[in-house]
């Protein structure tokens, strides 16, 4: 009996370490760390990207796993320790809203094989960006993240709307065209001119030319039409680069502006336009599990722009330090700098797609308070409604204008 | 006492269910673990079931893309070890007398080939022994080894990696791989800053990298739109991160050798972006921006200065070289990154008056002064004191109105903090300007020829 009990207790034993060992092998991987023991960044050297799919790809075909292949437009974060030599953490890719798959530990190894982790292991070797993600209180933060993309680039492989339009060549950079400069206080055709560039996901670069756009998309309460900017040949650069922005831009305009359609409204004797201009800004988020459990940004930085003041004399743009109402300026340019504030709020995203709200409130240093409402009807089409308060009343800006949009967002249905 | 009896009795009943139910629940929880370990193996064995499906026929299907076949090599040397054993056990049970040119301790490269329908099998295995010698492993006896060992090699949970050089006499194809891809950075890192912590007077320019993600630097001249070191007198302080640049443009000078008139300094600032293969810059600056008599010009009768411009490029990255053990004459293996890009650019003239206020009498005639940008940079690797040995740039700056440049730059690391290096630039043709002081009736539309000239910049940098 004695035997018995004893061979039925080692039996036991054995099963419970047997289920200790088990469960540990089982356990789900470590997702909220500690940004003082790791570092994490995205993959960003496409190669490197391509070999690292390859070779999950290969594991799939070569061993019954669950594991999912990584899809075109997933991220690729690669996560090292800071006490361990020569190996990676963990490996984990897919897209914020939809979550991410984890490997961890020896899999790592047999996924990558050895020359691939190590080469993915020295960071500095290649291109990446630093990742706060995986050390996040939330695994995924959805609402943030599609607040943080939204603004400047698109998750989406076409954005289509009035003010800002970019088509995508694969994830890396697209074409870009904006109406006027929503960050600098003057939506749509209140900033007197347009932008074609170029716009990857972290920087963007192109030309400024004079606005052709004359679509009444608004009301401006004023009714003084001839009180607005005019537009000019320049250029313009941003950056959105771990959670710091930054933008500058600059106009000239030196030859015949006939091809301005603003000057029909302001008269050639009266031209103002904007011929320099920076924003740097701070991106904080929080989400939040109030209003309609979405997610929160606040955007503090600070602003400059100066405003350029010129006629039309025998054909040539002249220098002109006059107002309309005769009174002399100091200089033929009006410089000004300020506080920017910008808060953004988008509600929960239905599906992990889209928010069914977005409310923002901003105020450009001294130019102008914004508050704008978007409603997406569905994940392809928004309609935002903008409202621009200017705080300083000049010969270039008054009033308040009333300012509709149209956001479309296509996806490629081949994949 | 029946009562008693019975009330035990039934007492003893319901403790004996008790203990069979407890005691079969416990055996159906003891037994999870083994269930699931055997649903794991049950679940890939459902893949195959006979050996032809795992090892694949060669001679079937001569025209292979090369894309479909995996190759690697076997680190694990036990797995290497036990795999080889168990195919010279089954070698020496077919053929007792059979001359085994395949030892043990053989290192193991694996070839496999994805399917047509998904799913994998062994294409070839390669043994190559101490003395370099390769020996294919016998489909034969491949074939009767146990399908649990072939599966084991496949599956590819050990330690492995890819193969370097693909002479195992694999179908070997445009196959790339990690180590075709490595190095290439390098080159971005040596010229757009530094994968050092300080850097300090390359070009000359002196970057602090204060932590890994940003970095400090100062750098004179306006390397990007033609004009370097002292070709500018101009001095860019700025913020550097791996994919931007925002500085401060001041007026300074940096001396040098030279002969020409160089472009003068204002107040301004600047923003440029590098990225693997987009690239471009934006730059402006304003003599407005400074009272009168702040800024000392090179020569005040004439000033020349450059008050916007932006520039876009598309770059690429390639492995050129020799190995350096390697005999006869040639550059050293590195990486040769080419620019293509192209970028507007103004320039303003005018002078200083009495009282000390700038006039300006002309200026380019249209904003969109295009002009077009080729450049070339190369670095040799890293070698394993952690430096390049040589780093050479050549840029091309070309205007559609003729005005150009033609800069270079030459580095040799010395030791591992010390290195000497050499720029210059040169101008080929000047810009004719209005001057309305030298208007007369005759000569109504006067002009003064700005010659840029040539410069040239040796310097000392060292690195921490």
């Amino acid at each position: 009996m004695n035997t018995k009990k004893n061979i039925f207790i080692s039996f036991l034993v054995l099963q419970i370490f047997c289920q200790i060992i088990s469960a540990q092998s089982n356990s789900n991987p470590k997702l909220n760390l500690d940004s003082r023991r790791y570092e994490a960044w995205t993959i960003e050297h496409e190669p490197y990207r391509l070999l690292v799919e390859n070779a999950l790809d290969e594991y799939i075909a070569l061993t019954a796993t669950n594991i999912e292949p990584v899809m075109s437009g997933d991220i690729i974060i690669a996560i090292r320790s800071k006490t361990a030599r020569n190996e990676l953490f963990q490996l984990r890719y897919g897209q914020t809203a939809q979550g991410f798959t984890t490997i961890e530990g020896e899999e790592i190894k047999w996924i990558l094989g050895r020359t691939l982790m190590l080469t993915i292991f020295e960071k500095d070797k290649y291109y990446h960006l630093d990742s706060a993600i995986p050390f996040r209180l939330k695994a995924a933060q959805p609402e943030l993240d599609y607040l943080t993309t939204e603004v400047f680039w698109t998750r989406t492989d076409m954005l289509l709307s009035l003010d800002r339009s970019i088509y995508k060549f694969g994830n890396s950079g697209g074409i870009l065209y904006e109406w006027g400069n929503e960050l600098a206080g003057r939506p749509y055709g209140e900033a007197g001119y347009m932008r074609l560039g170029i716009s990857t996901p972290v920087f963007k670069i192109g030309l400024q030319t004079p606005s052709i756009i004359t679509i009444p998309n608004g009301y401006n309460l004023s009714e003084a039409d001839s009180l607005r900017l005019n537009g000019g040949w320049g250029g313009f650069g941003a950056f959105s680069y771990n959670n710091l922005y930054g933008e500058l831009s600059f106009m000239n305009n030196t030859g015949n502006m006939a091809q301005d359609p603003t000057l029909n409204l302001t008269g050639d004797q009266f031209i103002n336009y904007v011929d320099l201009y920076g924003l740097l800004y701070l991106n904080l988020g929080v989400t939040t599990k109030h209003f309609l459990g979405g997610a929160f940004q606040m955007k503090p930085g600070f602003t400059f722009q100066r405003v350029a003041h010129r006629k039309l004399e025998l054909g040539q743009v002249t220098s002109r330090r006059i107002d309309r109402a005769g009174i002399p300026y100091l200089y033929d340019g009006t410089f000004s700098f300020g506080i920017f504030l910008r808060a953004d709020y988008a509600s929960k995203l239905v599906n992990g797609r889209f928010p069914r709200l977005q409310v923002m409130a901003q105020v450009t240093g001294n130019t102008s308070f914004i508050s704008k409402i978007t409603i997406n009807l569905t994940q392809s089409i928004g309609i935002p409604v903008t409202i621009v308060q200017y705080i300083n009343q000049t010969d270039w800006q008054s009033g308040t204008a009333i300012l509709g949009g149209l956001c479309i967002k296509l996806e490629n249905p081949l994949r | 006492m029946n009562n008693f009896q019975s009330i035990v009795n039934s007492t003893n009943t319901i403790f004996k269910s008790i203990t069979l139910i407890t005691r079969i629940v416990l055996v159906i929880i003891l037994l999870i673990p083994v269930g699931l370990l055997s649903q794991d193996y049950l679940s890939y064995t459902e893949l195959y079931t006979t050996m032809n499906e795992w090892i694949y026929d060669k001679e079937a299907d001569i025209f292979l893309e090369p894309g479909r076949l995996v190759h690697w090599v076997v680190i694990d040397r036990e797995q290497s070890r036990y795999f080889l054993k168990k195919y010279l056990d089954v070698l020496t049970e077919m053929d007792p007398m059979a001359y085994l040119q395949i030892q043990e301790t053989d290192e193991l490269r694996i070839s496999a080939i994805k399917k047509e329908n998904g799913g994998i099998a062994l294409y070839a295995v390669n043994a190559i022994s101490r003395a370099g010698a390769l020996n294919e492993l016998s489909k034969t006896v491949l074939m009767n080894m146990n399908v649990n060992e072939i599966k084991r090699i496949l599956e590819r949970k050990y330690e492995w990696d890819y193969i370097e050089n693909l002479d195992t006499g694999f179908i070997t194809g445009d196959i790339i791989n990690v180590f075709q891809e490595r190095n290439y950075k390098q080159c971005r890192d040596a010229f757009w800053w530094t994968h050092r912590r300080v850097d300090f007077g390359f070009f000359p320019r002196i970057i602090l990298r204060v932590t890994p993600r940003y970095a400090i630097n100062l750098e004179f001249g306006r390397e990007e739109i033609g004009y370097p070191v002292n070709a500018s007198r101009t001095l860019n302080l700025g913020l550097t991160t791996e994919i931007f640049n925002l500085y401060l443009t001041v007026p300074s000078a940096y001396p040098g050798l030279g002969e020409g008139h160089p472009l003068d300094g204002a107040y301004g600032g600047g923003l440029k972006f590098d990225s693997p293969h987009l690239g471009g810059s934006l730059s402006f600056q304003d003599l407005d921006f400074v009272s009168k008599g702040d800024i000392t010009f090179y020569d005040p009768e004439h000033i020349i200065y450059n008050d916007y411009s932006g520039q876009l490029y598309w770059s690429f990255t390639n492995r050129i070289g020799k190995p350096a053990d390697e005999p006869g004459f040639g550059l050293l293996q590195g990486s040769l990154r080419i620019f293509i890009g192209t970028g507007l650019f103004s320039l303003v003239y005018g002078y200083q008056d009495d009282e000390g206020e700038y006039i300006t009498l002309d200026r380019t005639k249209k904003m969109l002064a295009l002009q077009g940008l080729l450049r070339a940079e190369y670095t040799t690797d890293l070698d394993e004191r952690h430096i390049n040995k040589w780093r050479f740039m050549s840029q091309l700056n070309m205007g559609l109105t003729g005005l150009g440049s033609i800069q270079f730059s030459a580095t040799r690391s010395i030791i591992q903090w010390l290195s000497v290096s050499a720029s210059g630039v040169y101008f080929w043709s000047g810009v004719d300007f209005l001057d309305s002081r030298l208007a007369t009736v005759a000569e109504p539309e006067a002009t003064y020829l700005w010659k840029p000239g040539w410069y040239f910049t040796p310097s000392i940098s060292i690195y921490f």
